[in-house]
């Protein structure tokens, strides 16, 4: 895993831009409402995105697209994507919370699991719940692992990743985080391809974990 | 009215002029030299795009050749058009204030085009693009009374919320989210107001943007304008993921300095 605790600029620059995968949007946006460094990041880099917008050679519309526009102009908005809180979380994307109590499923002896949005490709992106002191199966991973701490905190070789920190980490990486014992831990992941464990326990959990 | 100098006079005069034209779509602004490139890019994208047939968001599928070419030509407005843009915010502010329907067919006859060009630069055919671009200005109209001038440029304003728009689409794909009604709740995260003290203002970005390296710059250009992220840019251009992540480093790092310092 990378020691920042912060997305790299390439990341920030990529979700300024649209261009990550829903999944990722939901990590990154977790971290960046408990980050004001990272958030002024990605404000500077939304600066620049209007200004290419305004430079952009316009397009030709219908010849009512005005008078369609201002014929919807009272129609309520649809709901969007938005931050939600909950009282000992930092605050996520409201998808995020639905699935928590929605799709929670135990899938071993202190962990859950809840399932968030799937694709596209292999990328899955699940809640993790991690009792205290426990530690994750020895593993690695098929493709890169996106990280962000809503709760607790973990301990991953030298680093301490806390309440609103961001990890990174791809598939050469070989690691087995541990939960500190003050409490539970639970991480929103976004992850492309399954887990490989790497020891016999990992290895008889996987199945049931499914991630 | 008076004015206390002559250039407040001018900055005046242009923010008055560009009101009125603004009617009419992209009066002002460009040199000559930008007139010319615009029209030959119009050309390229009418032979990338062609008259859609089929209704998806996925892109048609376009060279290393374009994407470098794209970056490369895409006219720069002068200084003086960028300080006439503030004149958006102000379209804003009366639509939050007042309603003022004159003022929102003023900002969909300037923005409409273009956000419909930034989201089929994206990947989107030519409808499904307007309906987005409809969409756009419509949460434009809705939520101008959260719009603060002092915080964001009108474009920058705007930007992000087609950006997000086009993330709800993907999200809707993914899944279908039952409508609820929550207790808390707040867009995506905006950054605290003493670090942004500068983000509002589209010359100083301008002129940030300007220090980039050629380099630096097409990175950050196709990282906005081709719908794939740093990783997929790096093969299409046939670099190394590494020199693409420090270019985007480098460009970022200059804008945070010159921001700040100008601060």
């Amino acid at each position: 895993m990378t020691s920042s605790h912060h997305p790299s600029t390439a990341v920030l620059v990529d979700y300024a831009a649209g261009t990550l995968a829903i999944g990722q949007v939901f990590v990154v946006a977790a971290h960046l409402g408990a980050c004001p460094s990272c958030r002024a990041d990605v404000e500077r880099i939304e600066a620049v995105g209007g200004v290419f917008l305004n430079d952009l050679p316009p397009e030709k519309l219908a010849p009512d697209a005005l008078s369609r526009a201002l014929a919807q102009i009272e129609r309520p908005a649809p709901a969007s994507t938005v931050m939600q809180a909950r009282a000992d979380w930092i605050t996520v994307p409201r998808d995020v919370l639905e699935a928590a109590r929605r799709r929670r499923r135990w899938a071993a002896p202190g962990v859950w699991v809840a399932p968030v949005t799937k694709g596209p490709g292999d990328l899955r992106t699940y809640l993790l719940r991690v009792a205290p002191g426990m530690s994750v199966p020895r593993h690695t991973h098929r493709g890169s692992e996106m990280v962000c701490v809503l709760k607790g905190a973990f301990v991953d070789g030298a680093h301490t990743y806390a309440r609103g920190d961001f990890a990174y980490s791809d598939g050469d990486v070989e690691h087995c985080p541990v939960v500190t014992r003050d409490g539970e831990c639970v991480c929103l992941v976004a992850a492309q391809g399954a887990l490989i464990p790497r020891d016999w326990v990992g290895r008889v959990f996987q199945p049931f974990v499914g991630i | 009215m008076t004015f206390r100098c002559f250039e407040t006079w001018i900055s005046h005069l242009t923010r008055r002029s560009v009101y009125v034209d603004a009617t009419l779509p992209d009066q002002s602004g460009y040199d000559p030299v930008g007139r010319v490139i615009r029209r030959d890019l119009g050309d390229v994208e009418k032979v990338m795009y062609g008259a859609p047939q089929i209704k998806s968001l996925r892109p048609p599928p376009r060279s290393a050749a374009f994407l470098r070419r794209d970056a490369r030509v895409m006219p720069r407005r002068t200084e003086a058009a960028a300080r006439g843009a503030a004149v958006y915010s102000d379209m804003i502010v009366a639509i939050a204030q007042r309603g003022d329907r004159d003022a929102f067919a003023s900002l969909f006859s300037h923005f409409a085009p273009r956000v419909k060009s930034y989201l089929m630069r994206m990947g989107a055919v030519s409808e499904a693009a307007e309906e987005l671009a409809q969409e756009t200005l419509l949460t434009v109209w809705r939520k101008a009374s959260v719009f603060d001038p002092s915080r964001a440029a009108a474009s920058t304003w705007i930007f992000t919320i087609a950006r997000n728009l086009r993330i709800d689409l993907a999200r809707k794909d993914n899944r279908p989210i039952p409508a609820e009604d929550p207790s808390v709740e707040r867009p995506l995260p905006a950054a605290p107001e003493a670090l942004l003290a500068v983000a509002q203002d589209e010359v100083l970005i301008r002129r940030a943007i300007a220090t980039l390296s050629d380099d630096q710059a097409q990175v950050i250009r196709l990282a906005f304008f081709s719908d794939k992220p740093h990783a997929e840019i790096a093969e299409d251009l046939g670099l190394p993921l590494g020199t693409v992540k420090s270019r985007l480093r480098l460009a970022m790092a200059r804008l945070r300095v010159r921001l700040e310092s100008l601060q």
